[in-house]
């Protein structure tokens, strides 16, 4: 057997468990590690729920931030990235309470479905379906988010949200009867 | 400045896509260092004449099962004068056996969470580290510190400094040339021929004995708080002897004659031949035992 | 196709129907090409969600958020090259127990150095002194220990979920076990204050303690 040459890459000698060891030691480098590997997924989740790049870049932020300074109440007893994106779903949620303009979403839901034509046309259905979504009421997105995107079970997404899981299911039917409106325009 | 890295998973795949043993041989430096690090498995290190390391790793994951294309779970990297090869979360299941053959002059840095490491025939420093498995050490040199929390630990052959860790584990160290510290909580402790400027053993709960020859001008420190402590002296012995307990007994097979006493016989102390060496030995509630041994 | 099952594919696409309902909306699926196309369109928008992926945001927003972290390290210092296996030590907990440490570990140490003695000469009957003990040196019970012993104890119970269980247990049993033997000791001395053995002993074993936790709490910081 051989052993092929490579340019060296940065041993991960005891992976990501020692940079979040590290990192709440108070290790900034150790952190910026795990901001990096976890960055896209947080971003990613920020801009879907809030439908905006620019205030997912904020919220992003205050996320990691969070995350700093929650560390030490991180027990180990989930992987550091479902600790990180359940801590993420939280920050998210309350950015959204602190938006008055949304106070009242889940009332003003009713009907209030954007089924106004894309004005772009992106190039495959996942770009579509990204921008679709960005045009759903925000409490349809974020149950459509979490639900379909992330994973999550309606008892526990009702939970988050303050809702019943009978309306975080009729929220789920409800965005995706608009998304597939939204695509097939 | 030889670089390899990642590339490891590739060759692991070997034909058919199974998870083949992995096993490499290269020529290193000289004084070159090995660090090696397995999550749950063990680590055998075996110091040979040639100027070369040999890496074989067995148990290893299916490629199937790791993690992020890093098939096997293996990481082996070098540079700075040091050969790392880690086997941890991340890659993998962080499982594997490894044994690495190594010039016996190479100082080692070995690290385990649930590992049993092993290393023969070595004659540099050595840190072995567990927190669940055994460790044991034939050889080594310099500087060498040994450390489960729980697992036995056994030393023998050191030319060096020892110090020893265990939480909950016996303890055996033999035929040692050099300075010995040794701890535990819940372990018996063990020293045979143990010759150095300064022997200490200290448990809580356990038993605490050394055996073999007083070294002249020697410190020996013998403690625990539940076990018997038991001096089996040779070479003389020579030695200045006390001993301190709050409900235990001393039996001795050497006549001896106490210079000083205090607390109804419980702490004494006297001069055994020339004196020359301090002995120590103290238990809470135990029996503590003075014999003589060899010749 | 009726509103009655439109508005129920969802559920039916996430097997939340029971068994009956299902077994009724297939056999409407079977007569409405409607509904069957829009169960297909549905499909597609859930797989599709699934399969989404995620991008870094356009800009680095690292930098702010490290500008951020300034205001935090008060609590958590910024030891940017500092080594894995040190880590357990900068812990400001752990530091204040090292202060506390180094009083106990002193008072020890004047035990242990009496021991070396004085040797009048050879020939002579030599007495060697029993273990000479400052009990005022290291206060049994003093706050220094007990502020270390609460603070490790505090980074221990914190973090034990990173250890593996049977570690875990391990080490509460050799606490307990290092508990007892400062219980025994107390009570001891209790009885015989003046006695140095007892001092002495209580001294060491409380060293030992410090030394269990700073173990177990440098285990939990280096440890998933």
């Amino acid at each position: 057997m051989t052993l092929l040459t490579t340019p060296r890459e940065p041993v991960r000698a005891q992976g990501e468990a020692a940079d979040v060891a590290l990192a709440s030691a108070g290790d900034a480098t150790a952190f910026e590690r795990l901001y990096r590997a976890h960055v896209a997924r947080v971003h990613g989740l920020a801009r879907r729920m809030l439908g905006s790049a620019e205030e997912a870049d904020e919220v992003t932020q205050d996320v990691f931030v969070r995350a700093w300074t929650k560390l030490g109440t991180f027990r180990g007893e989930s992987q550091f990235g479902t600790w990180l994106h359940r801590l993420a779903v939280n920050v998210i949620l309350a950015h959204r309470s602190r938006r008055t303009t949304e106070r009242n979403r889940w009332l003003e839901d009713e009907g209030a479905v954007d089924l106004a034509p894309a004005r772009h046309a992106p190039a495959g259905l996942r770009q579509d379906l990204e921008a679709a979504m960005a045009r759903l009421p925000g409490g349809a997105r974020q149950v459509f988010v979490l639900h379909d995107v992330e994973g999550y079970r309606h008892e526990e997404i009702a939970e988050r949200l303050g809702i019943t899981s009978g309306t975080s299911k009729s929220q789920l039917h409800r965005a995706r009867m608009a998304l597939r409106g939204l695509l097939e325009r | 400045m030889i670089a390899f890295a990642a590339s490891v998973a590739i060759a692991l795949q070997g034909a058919g896509g199974q998870a083949q043993p992995f096993d490499t041989t290269f020529a290193v430096g000289r004084g070159e260092r090995l660090e090696a690090s397995v999550f749950s498995g063990s680590i055998t290190v075996k110091g040979w004449t040639r100027d070369q390391m040999r890496i074989q790793a067995a148990g290893l994951d299916e490629p199937g099962q790791a993690g992020r294309g890093h098939a096997g779970g293996l990481d082996l990297s070098r540079g700075g004068g040091t050969v790392r090869v880690h086997v941890q979360p991340g890659r993998g299941s962080g499982e594997g056996d490894l044994t690495i053959w190594v010039p016996a002059a190479t100082p080692l840095d070995l690290d385990g969470n649930e590992t049993t490491i092993t290393v023969d025939g070595v004659q540099g420093s050595v840190r072995a580290n567990t927190i669940e498995g055994d460790v044991s050490l034939t050889g080594g040199g310099e500087f060498v510190e040994l450390a489960s929390v729980d697992g036995s630990i056994t030393a023998s052959g050191v030319r060096g400094r020892l110090q020893v860790s265990s939480v909950d584990g016996d303890v055996v160290v033999r035929d040692v040339r050099g300075a010995v510290t040794v701890t535990a909580v819940d372990g018996s402790i063990e020293l045979v021929d143990v010759d150095g400027p300064s022997v200490l053993a200290s448990s809580v709960d356990g038993d605490v004995s050394v055996r073999g020859p007083v070294r002249a001008g020697g410190t020996y420190r013998l403690t625990t708080h539940d076990g018997d402590v038991t001096a089996a002296l040779g070479g003389g012995p020579d030695a200045e002897v006390s001993v301190s307990t709050f409900s235990g007994d001393f039996e001795s097979t050497i006549p001896v004659t106490i210079t000083q006493s205090a607390k109804a016989g419980r702490q004494f102390s006297f001069t055994l031949g020339r004196g020359g060496a301090q002995v120590h030995l103290e238990t809470f509630d135990g029996t503590i035992r003075l014999q003589r041994t060899g010749p | 196709m009726t509103a009655h099952w439109t508005d129920r594919l969802s559920a039916y696409l996430d097997g939340e129907l029971t068994p009956g309902e299902r077994d009724a909306c297939e056999e409407h699926l079977l007569g409405c090409p409607e509904c069957r196309e829009v169960l297909g369109e549905l499909r597609v928008i859930v797989a599709e969600a699934r399969a989404l992926e995620d991008g870094e945001p356009a800009a680095d927003l690292w930098p702010g958020i490290r500008a951020r972290l300034g205001g935090s390290t008060a609590r958590r210092p910024d030891r940017p090259t500092a080594p894995r296996r040190v880590l357990a030590f900068s812990l400001p907990q752990l530091l204040a127990a090292g202060l506390a440490f180094a009083v106990v570990g002193a008072g020890g140490a004047v035990a242990l150095g009496s021991l070396g003695g004085t040797s009048d000469g050879a020939g002579m009957p030599v007495i060697a002194p029993a273990p000479a003990v400052q009990p005022a040196v290291a206060v049994p019970g003093g706050a220094a220990w007990d502020q270390a012993v609460t603070e490790l104890r505090a980074v221990l119970d914190a973090g034990r979920g990173r250890l593996d269980p049977r570690t875990v247990r391990v080490l509460e049993q050799s606490l307990a076990t290092i508990d007892r033997a400062l219980a025994r000791s107390r009570e001891a001395l209790a009885s015989d204050p003046a006695n140095p053995y007892l001092n002495a002993h209580l001294q060491e074993t409380m060293r030992r303690k410090i030394e269990l936790l700073r173990h177990a709490a440098g285990l939990v910081a280096s440890e998933s």
